[in-house]
C-alpha cells in the first residue's frame, strides 16, 4: 500500500503545484480621457456566473488581479469595469493559446465621461457606450436588433494607394452584404434567416486592434466587425499589396465567443478590388454571420429553453456544416456550437 | 452465408421524364412582371414545354443599367448551348417599366430577389412552372463590375433531382435519394464593363420582311431612333457596351451605333478540341473553301470570329501556331461561354430531358472550366454527373464504378453533407455489390444528421427488406447475416417510430 499512498501524494502535490503556477495575472489601466481613474471596481465574469475575481484600480489608474486559467471549453473571460457616475465598460479577454490564461487588455479601459442612461447596464448588453464611441464619432447608428455587420475603413499604406483604398471602401459593403445574403439563402433546409445589414464606420481599425474592434462592436451592438489593412510593396518589379482582413463575431454565449478569423492575401496592386477581397474570403463572411447569429440566439435563450428553438438552431448548424470541407477554418467553431446545443438538449 | 447469382435486371435508373418527345420553341420572352407575378402572361409562357428554365433580370443595386443586359446575354448563351435539345425552353423574365410589383407582398420582384435571394427565385420558378431559375446580381467593383450568377433548382417540378433505383427482382423495391444543392451560388465574373462585351457577335437578319439593305444600325438604343446605317448579314461587329436589348458597337472606325441583339448571333468565347489530327483550317466558313493549313488541335482556342455555315452549323475562326482559319463546329468537344455556368445549366437541361450522355459531357466540361467554383457547387455537379452515368450507363458495372468515383469526389468536397452518402448508398445498394458499404453510408448520413429524411427512408426500406428476408436481392456474395445484424443495430439507434 505504501507505494500507492506515495503516488497519490505526489499526484496531489503536482496538482497543487500546477494550480499555483497556473494562476493568471490580469493587468490594465482605467482612464477617463487622459486622466487615470482611481478606485474603479474591476471584476471578471466567467460565462453567466457571478464575478470570479475582484479588484480596484490604484491612484495611477492601474489594476492587477489574479484569475484562474480558463476551462478547456471556454474561450473568453469578461472584464467589467465600473465606477459610480459612469457607464460600466465591458471588455472580453481572449484566452491565450498555450497557457489558457486570459490576455490582459493592451489599451487602457476608457470610461465614458457622463452618467449612464437610466435603466441600462453593461451585462445586459444594451448600451455601455464606453471609450467615447459615440455614434457621431463612429459615423454609425447603434444596431437596434444586433443584426448589423460594421466595416471599418480599410487602410492601405504606401504611396499612391489612396485611390485604391477609396474604391475599395466605397464598394466593399455592398459586396459583403451580397455575399452574406447569398450564402445565407443558399443553406438548404433552413427557412428563415436573419435580416442582416452591413454598415460602415468611419473609425479605422487595424487588423491587430482586436480589443478596440470588440469594444466598438459591443458599443454598436454589432453582429460582427470587419477590419482590414494593406501595405504596398515591390515584388520582383511589380507592386503588390499584402492585405489582411479580420472578421470578429460579437455575440458570446456563456464563456464561448467566436474566434476572430484573419485572412491574409497578397495581390497585385492593380487587382485591388472589393471582389478580390470577397473572392479570397469566399463564403467565410456568410458562414461567420450564421455562426454569430447562432451564438446570439443561444445567448438569448431563457434558462429553460424551448426544445423547438434548440432544434431550429441545431438544424441551422447542420445546414452550415454541410457546406464545409474538412479543412474549413470555421469547422471547429461550428462543432463547438453544436456541442453547446447538444448540452442544452440533454441538460436538466 | 447465402450466395446468390447475379441478380438479373437489377438496375433501372428512373430519373424523370419518360414523356413523349415533342419539339418546342427554344426560348421566349415574357415581360411577366409588368402586371405582377400573378399576371396572365406567366401562365402562357412555354406552357407546353416540359423542361424549362427562367432567366430573371439580374438585380442591379449599383444602377449600372446592365441588369437586363446580363440576363439577356445569359439567356442567349443558354439557348445556344441547348439549341439541339428538344422540348426544352428558356424564358427571359424582365421588368421594363420598373413598376412596383405587388404580387409578392409589396415588394418589387427585384427587391424581392435582393432581399430573399434563392427563396425568391424558387417562388418565381413555381409561378412559372420551371425546373430552374437562373438569376444574378451586377455589383460595382472598383472600376469594374462583379457579376454574380445564381442557379436555383426547383424540386417541386417533378422528381428530377432525385435518383431512384428500382429492383427487377422485387417489384416494389425502390431506393431513392435527392441530389444535394438546389441553391447554387456560382462563380462570380469580375471584369471591366467593356471587357464583358469583348466577344464574337455576328449579324443576322431577324426581320420578317428580310434585310435587303443589311441589318439596320440605330443612332440610339431604341427602335424609334434614326437608322444610322446598315451592315451586311454575317458581319462581325465590335461590341463595346449594352443597354437592355441594344448592343452598342464601334462602327466605321470612329463612330458608335446600336443594334438590337435579335440581329446578332452569339458564339462561345473559346472552343476546346480533344486531340483532333490533321484538321483543315479553311479560308472561310464552308467545307468547300480553300485550305489554309492542316493542323493538330488539342486544348483551348480563343474564338476570333464565328459564322453559320451550311445547315446552320457554327464555324469558328481560330489561330493555331502562325495559321489562322475556320474550323467546323462539329469538331469541337466543348464550348466555353462568358458564364461558365452555361455548361452546367446545359448539362442539367440534358439530364432533365434524358440525354444522359450529353449531360455527362456538359457537366464534365463545366467541372473542367470552373476549377475555382465553390466546393458546394462542385459537389452537387459531381452528384448530377454520377446520376447521369447511372441513368445513361449501358454497362452497369462501368457506369456504377464511374458514378461511385464521382460520389467519392463529391464526399471529399462536402464531407458533412448527408446527401452525398445517401446517394452513394443508393448506388451501392442498387448495384448489388456494396451491401455493407451502402449500410455504412446510411449510418454516416444519420450520424451527421439523425433527422435526414432520405437516410431515414433508406434505412426504413432496408429494415423492411431485412424483415422480409429479401436482402439477397441487394447482396451478391456478401454476408447477409452480418448485414441483417447491422441493419438491426441501425434501426435501434436511428429509426423513428
Amino acid at each position: 500500500m505504501r507505494p500507492l499512498w506515495a503516488v497519490a501524494a505526489a499526484v496531489l502535490l503536482l496538482l497543487a503545484a500546477g494550480r499555483a503556477s497556473a494562476a493568471c495575472p490580469v493587468t490594465g489601466e482605467v482612464k477617463l480621457g487622459d486622466l487615470p481613474i482611481a478606485d474603479a471596481d474591476i471584476a471578471t465574469v466567467l460565462g453567466g456566473a457571478d464575478p470570479v475575481s475582484r479588484g480596484h484600480s490604484g491612484a495611477d489608474g492601474r489594476f492587477a488581479i489574479t484569475v484562474d486559467p480558463l476551462p478547456r471549453d471556454m474561450q473568453v473571460l469578461k472584464l467589467v469595469v465600473t465606477k459610480p457616475g459612469h457607464a460600466p465598460v465591458l471588455r472580453l479577454l481572449l484566452k491565450a493559446a498555450g497557457s489558457g490564461c486570459p490576455l490582459s487588455p493592451q489599451e487602457p479601459v476608457a470610461l465614458d465621461p457622463g452618467l449612464p442612461p437610466a435603466g441600462t447596464t453593461a451585462s445586459g448588453g444594451t448600451t455601455a457606450t464606453g471609450a467615447g464611441d459615440t455614434e457621431t464619432k463612429l459615423c454609425a447608428k447603434r444596431s437596434s436588433l444586433g443584426l448589423t455587420v460594421f466595416i471599418a475603413p480599410y487602410r492601405i499604406y504606401g504611396g499612391g494607394a489612396d485611390q485604391a483604398a477609396e474604391r475599395l471602401n466605397r464598394d466593399l459593403p455592398e459586396i459583403v452584404h451580397h455575399r452574406i445574403l447569398a450564402f445565407e439563402s443558399s443553406l438548404a433546409g433552413v427557412t428563415s434567416f436573419p435580416d442582416v445589414s452591413v454598415e460602415t464606420i468611419c473609425l479605422p481599425l487595424t487588423a491587430a486592434q482586436g480589443e478596440r474592434a470588440q469594444e466598438v462592436g459591443h458599443n454598436l451592438n454589432a453582429l460582427g466587425v470587419i477590419a482590414g489593412e494593406g501595405e504596398l510593396r515591390d515584388s520582383q518589379g511589380k507592386t503588390v499589396i499584402d492585405l489582411v482582413s479580420v472578421f470578429r463575431a460579437m455575440p458570446a454565449y456563456k464563456s464561448y465567443a467566436g474566434v476572430p478569423l484573419s485572412i491574409e492575401d497578397t495581390i497585385p496592386s492593380d487587382s485591388l478590388r472589393p471582389s478580390r477581397i470577397a473572392e479570397q474570403m469566399r463564403d467565410i463572411w456568410g458562414k461567420q454571420i450564421v455562426l454569430a447569429y447562432a451564438l446570439q440566439q443561444l445567448a438569448s435563450l431563457p434558462a429553460t429553453p424551448d426544445q423547438a428553438e434548440i432544434g431550429k438552431l441545431t438544424a441551422l448548424m447542420v445546414s452550415l456544416r454541410k457546406t464545409m470541407t474538412a479543412d474549413d477554418p470555421l469547422l471547429g467553431q461550428v462543432e463547438q456550437v453544436q456541442a453547446l446545443l447538444s448540452d442544452l438538449k440533454t441538460g436538466p | 452465408m447465402a450466395k446468390r447469382p447475379l441478380i438479373p435486371a437489377l438496375l433501372l435508373a428512373a430519373v424523370f421524364l419518360a414523356m413523349p418527345w415533342r419539339p418546342a420553341p427554344a426560348g421566349e420572352i415574357a415581360n411577366c412582371f409588368s402586371q405582377g407575378l400573378q399576371g396572365s402572361c406567366t401562365e402562357r409562357v412555354l406552357e407546353n414545354v416540359q423542361f424549362k428554365a427562367v432567366v430573371l433580370q439580374f438585380v442591379d443595386p449599383a444602377k449600372t443599367d446592365l441588369g437586363e443586359s446580363f440576363s439577356r446575354l445569359m439567356w442567349r448563351e443558354i439557348l445556344d448551348n441547348i439549341s439541339n435539345l428538344a422540348n426544352a425552353g428558356v424564358i427571359l423574365a424582365y421588368d421594363r417599366q420598373g413598376e412596383i410589383q405587388r404580387a409578392l407582398g409589396d415588394k418589387d420582384y427585384r427587391l424581392f430577389l435582393e432581399s430573399e435571394y434563392h427563396a425568391a427565385a424558387e417562388a418565381i420558378a413555381q409561378q412559372l412552372k420551371t425546373q430552374m431559375s437562373v438569376w444574378g446580381a451586377v455589383i460595382a467593383d472598383g472600376d469594374g463590375l462583379l457579376v454574380q450568377p445564381f442557379l436555383t433548382l426547383e424540386t417541386g417540378q417533378g422528381p428530377w433531382t432525385t435518383l431512384t433505383m428500382h429492383s427487377g427482382a422485387i417489384h416494389d423495391l425502390a431506393l431513392g435519394a435527392r441530389i444535394a444543392g438546389n441553391r447554387l451560388n456560382l462563380q462570380p465574373l469580375t471584369a471591366s464593363r467593356q471587357h464583358l462585351f469583348d466577344r464574337p457577335f455576328v449579324t443576322r437578319c431577324s426581320l420578317s420582311a428580310g434585310c435587303p439593305k443589311g441589318v439596320p444600325l440605330r443612332a440610339g438604343a431604341s427602335n424609334d431612333s434614326p437608322v444610322a446605317g446598315y451592315v451586311p448579314v454575317g458581319s462581325s461587329i465590335q461590341a463595346i457596351d449594352m443597354q437592355r436589348e441594344w448592343i452598342k458597337l464601334r462602327w466605321q472606325t470612329d463612330k458608335t451605333a446600336y443594334v438590337n441583339i435579335y440581329h446578332l448571333e452569339m458564339f462561345p468565347l473559346r472552343v476546346t478540341f480533344s486531340n483532333r489530327r490533321d484538321v483543315a483550317l479553311r479560308a472561310s466558313a464552308k467545307s468547300g473553301s480553300s485550305q489554309v493549313a492542316k493542323v493538330n488541335l488539342d486544348g483551348d482556342y480563343e474564338v476570333l470570329d464565328a459564322a453559320r455555315g451550311a445547315g446552320a452549323e457554327p464555324w469558328y475562326r481560330i489561330r493555331q501556331g502562325s495559321a489562322t482559319g475556320w474550323v467546323a463546329g462539329r469538331l469541337v468537344a466543348r464550348r466555353s461561354y462568358i458564364f461558365p455556368a452555361v455548361n452546367l445549366i446545359g448539362g442539367l437541361f440534358r439530364y432533365g430531358r434524358g440525354d444522359y450522355k450529353g449531360a455527362t459531357e456538359a457537366l464534365q466540361a463545366y467541372l473542367a472550366e470552373a476549377p475555382e467554383e465553390s466546393n458546394v457547387t462542385r459537389a452537387a455537379v459531381y452528384q448530377f454527373l454520377a446520376a447521369s452515368r447511372i441513368a445513361g450507363g449501358k454497362s452497369i458495372d462501368r457506369g456504377v464504378k464511374a458514378a461511385l468515383a464521382d460520389l467519392d469526389r463529391s464526399a471529399e468536397l462536402t464531407p458533412f453533407d448527408p446527401a452525398v452518402y445517401n446517394l452513394r448508398a443508393v448506388v451501392q445498394l442498387g448495384s448489388g455489390h456494396g451491401l455493407m458499404q451502402g449500410l455504412k453510408d446510411i449510418e454516416r448520413s444519420l450520424d451527421l444528421d439523425p433527422s435526414d429524411a432520405d437516410a431515414q427512408r433508406l434505412l426504413a426500406t432496408m429494415v423492411d427488406l431485412s424483415n422480409r428476408h429479401g436482402l439477397e436481392v441487394l447482396g451478391i456474395d456478401q454476408d447477409l447475416q452480418a448485414a441483417a445484424r447491422y441493419i438491426d443495430a441501425l434501426r435501434e439507434k436511428y429509426l423513428r417510430s
